[in-house]
């Protein structure tokens, strides 16, 4: 009877939600028709909107960062296509290929700092391996391994315990692959010409190096309004977050300009 | 008369004088001048038949900490004399003080008892100072007779070259380890050597050297570690007390003896003032030292196309991590990528960062190099210095194999002519617009909450499904290999069939004491056919309680009488049996599992 009814909401909810993905493919349209009219501010609220309903696709983010790079806002663009980047890892060719082209551009050296120490030394294995490839490994090896020992107590061979652990350990390091692959270190990305860092948290200080719009750091620490950041080449410091998309489970920019808060996938 | 004033007197002061005569109490320190927050010890002796322990309240009330002890030391003497015997018992108790206060501070007289008699050690004074006997004043006399004391075969000193410096300048720490230059003195020193929190500086290079230096007189091997340091923040930045625990050896006027001791070595805080540096110009580099600018250019005719290399040098002492790039302006008539990066020269010293740039040039005519400018903070001279390198001119000649202003087929520079062409041609990259929406959009996936419910079912259910599947199929090896298990498992079954055979059956009360009876039988995996009444109760025995023993054969009588009396039962005394026998199998099942 619970099941009828859930049905019968659902056939009642179903016309309420083609309409609202109705009415988000006309907001696409619209922001692309506003964006190629040279109406960039209008088309980057209006993707922002659509980002802020939950609409993770990279090319959302593609839209923005073209958005903004034509509005001459590279840093923020960058910052987009990082966040498409590590949202869908697996399509990363062409949005690395957008991004070593913004970077060039821009004449930036500096290169995105990885989690480097033993995840590095883990997990080369499956670099290129897609997180959707890993996590589908898993689950297929998972249950496999767990119906190999099943499949034990029925036909007591040892070999197959061994093919069933080995099945097991193969699913885990699959597992905690993915999840080192889709929960990157978080990093920041420059959005103003030039970002002091600083030795400690006071302003006042001489800057210790600078950021130049575009340059990408790993972000260690989040304090009211301070970053804690290392760059690829193993400096660190303190800046400010006014200056500074973070780009971690969503995707944040400093508070005066579009904000965009998306929530992070599992 | 005076004769009696005498005596008098006499009698008066006997008690005081004997009070005096008895107390055996003495007190002595290990050090009389220790630096705030060093350790001392104090030893308290005292002699008698009955001796009880110091009270310590007036050191506290004196602002001494006691840290550790009591170390407590006993010996004993007996005395014979004319057939009696005395017993003297010496105790020793040995405490570790320490006081954060200065000046000249003294340990109190403190009250012990003995033999029932209140007696004080002898007060002392210890002198607390940040300014103990320098390892400068040489030619002093620390010795004690002629000899040298613990203290002087090893200490400490922690020094650095300016008390005075700007935010970022160069600051050297000196750390130094005294050790008595003399056959058989030697210090031990933890492995891992703690150094002062440096907290408020940047750390730079290490240096360790080992020299002889004479102090007071005294000729000693010196261990330093210099320490750059670069103070972060403006104020009064204090380095804290470097202070370790190690051990010192001596040679003893034994043959080759060797005595050793711990000690606690100190070095105290030191200050250091740091000013903050002026109001910045715009072009401040963030270099603060001292520095000179350099260029080097690689020739004056250049061609359209080929690359060169322009490397700007900066050198100096100051901390290389903050010599940023040169600013270089715009080269319109040239493309320009870089800086790599690179530091020469030794740890500590001057060393040089080299920025190299690469410069292909894309006019051709005269063109102009600009001036470089490089803008630092000089401790020295307390203000900004700007470096300049001048503007240089030179001649870019066209491509020949080409029009003016193209790239040509020269090879380029770290790659191939082809290479080289596209990476001067390539046009900036455009991010390119995706005008319809993405299937995705009407093609949602499924909420997050739902996401994780169902990866953490499909990561959770697995095992939960083998472990059961483990427990069904080990029950089932046991019920097959195990017999009384088996029995004891099945048990209950057995009893509730036979009883419900005893309400269809002719002979009810035969069935209920079956019934019973196998189930005694199977809980006690006993002989399994014809128990009589004897025999479940002697299986019984000692395993239920003695009313249930009762119960129970008391239920079996009753079946029997039923049985055996020739009359039908009526239905409820059918359902009576069966109610207790039921009733009883439940307390067996309880009891007996």
């Amino acid at each position: 009877m619970t099941i009828f009814r859930i049905g019968y909401v659902l056939m009642l909810l179903f016309p309420s939600l083609t309409a609202w993905s109705g009415v988000e493919e006309e907001l696409w349209k619209k922001a692309v028709t506003e964006a190629e009219a040279g109406q960039y501010e209008q088309a980057i609220a209006d993707f922002t909107r659509l980002a802020e309903n939950g609409l993770l696709v990279p090319e959302l983010y593609q839209n923005l960062a073209a958005c903004y790079q034509r509005s001459g806002q590279s840093g923020r663009a960058i910052a987009c296509l990082e966040f498409a980047l590590r949202q869908h890892p697996a399509e990363g060719e062409a949005v690395e290929a957008m991004l070593s082209g913004l970077l060039r551009a821009l004449d930036r050296q500096l290169p995105r700092p990885s989690a480097g120490g033993w995840r590095e030394a883990l997990f080369f294995w499956v670099d290129r391996v897609s997180p959707t490839l890993l996590v589908g490994g898993f689950l297929g090896l998972w249950f496999m391994g767990w119906g190999t020992l099943a499949l034990r107590m029925k036909y007591p061979r040892k070999g197959i315990s061994v093919v069933g652990s080995s099945m097991l350990m193969l699913a885990m390091y699959a597992g905690i692959a993915w999840w080192e692959k889709t929960h990157p270190v978080p990093i920041g990305v420059a959005v103003q010409a030039e970002v002091p860092v600083f030795f400690g948290k006071n302003a006042d200080d001489v800057p210790r190096f600078t950021l130049l719009e575009g340059d990408r750091v790993a972000v260690t620490a989040m304090e009211d309004s301070w970053l804690k950041i290392y760059t690829a080449d193993g400096k660190t410091g303190w800046t400010r977050t006014g200056g500074m998309a973070l780009v971690a489970g969503e995707l944040k920019f400093p508070p005066d300009k579009n904000p965009l808060t998306t929530e992070s996938g599992v | 008369m005076t004769n009696r004033w005498i005596w008098l007197l006499v009698a008066a002061f006997l008690p005081a004088w004997q009070a005096v005569a008895v107390c055996n109490v003495s007190a002595q320190v290990s050090s009389s001048r220790i630096y705030p927050g060093q350790t001392v010890q104090l030893t308290i002796q005292a002699s008698g038949t009955n001796v009880n322990d110091p009270n310590l309240s007036v050191l506290e009330e004196a602002g001494w900490q006691i840290v550790g002890g009591p170390a407590i030391g006993r010996s004993f003497q007996v005395v014979v004399i004319n057939g009696q015997m005395t017993q003297t018992q010496t105790l020793t108790w040995t405490y570790s003080l320490r006081t954060d206060q200065q000046g000249q501070l003294q340990i109190p007289a403190i009250p012990i008892t003995v033999d029932e008699q209140q007696c004080v050690t002898n007060p002392l004074t210890v002198t607390v100072s940040h300014s103990p006997p320098s390892p400068d004043q040489k030619g002093g006399s620390p010795q004690r007779d002629g000899q040298p004391t613990i203290e002087d075969l090893a200490f400490v000193s922690m020094k650095v070259d300016r008390n005075r410096v700007f935010q970022g300048e160069r600051l050297v720490m000196t750390l130094s380890v005294y050790v008595l230059d003399r056959m058989g003195v030697d210090i031990e020193i933890p492995r891992n050597l703690p150094l002062p929190d440096l907290g408020d500086f940047l750390q730079g290079p290490q240096n360790r050297t080992v020299d002889r230096e004479t102090v007071r007189g005294l000729p000693y091997r010196v261990q330093r570690l210099e320490q750059v340091l670069y103070p972060v923040q403006a104020g009064a930045l204090t380095i804290p007390a470097w202070s370790w625990q190690g051990r010192v050896y001596w040679p003893d006027r034994s043959l080759f003896g060797q005595s050793s001791a711990v000690r606690d070595f100190y070095a105290p805080p030191v200050t250091v003032s740091v000013e903050p540096l002026p109001p910045a110009p715009p072009e401040f580099s963030g270099a603060v030292g001292s520095y000179r600018l350099d260029a080097v250019f690689p020739r004056e005719t250049l061609t359209v196309g080929t690359p060169v290399q322009w490397a700007i040098t900066v050198t100096g002492t100051g901390n290389p991590d903050t010599v940023s790039p040169p600013k270089i302006p715009p080269l319109p008539w040239a493309h320009l990528t870089g800086p790599e990066i690179d530091l020469q020269g030794p740890d500590g010293g001057e060393q040089t960062k080299i920025f190299t740039y690469q410069l292909t040039p894309l006019v051709s005519g005269e063109q102009e190099l600009p001036a470089i400018q490089y803008v630092f903070f000089a401790p020295p001279l307390k203000q900004y210095k700007t470096l300049q390198v001048p503007a240089k001119k030179i001649t870019v000649l066209p491509d020949t194999g080409g029009s003016a202003g193209q790239t040509s087929s020269l090879v380029a520079y770290g790659g191939s002519a082809s290479a080289s062409r596209q990476q001067v041609e390539e046009m900036p990259v455009v991010i390119p617009l995706v005008k319809e929406p993405p299937a995705a959009l009407t093609a949602r996936s499924f909420p997050r909450q739902i996401r994780i419910a169902l990866a953490g079912g499909a990561v959770v259910i697995p095992p939960i499904l083998w472990s059961a599947l483990l427990a069904v199929s080990i029950r089932k090896k046991r019920l097959m290999t195990d017999r009384a298990y088996a029995r004891k498992v099945r048990a209950l079954n057995r009893f509730k069939d036979r009883l419900d055979e005893a309400a269809r059956n002719d002979d009810p009360g035969g069935y209920v004491y079956r019934a019973l009876a196998d189930l005694v039988s199977d809980l006690t995996n006993a002989r399994e056919e014809s128990l009589t009444t004897e025999e479940v109760i002697a299986l019984l025995q000692g395993r239920v309680e003695d009313e249930i023993l009762q119960r129970v054969e008391m239920l079996l009588r009753k079946c029997e009488r039923a049985r055996y009396s020739g009359r039908d039962l009526s239905g409820d005394e059918i359902r009576a049996l069966r109610d207790a026998a039921s009733e009883l199998a439940g307390i067996l099942m309880e009891a007996l599992r």
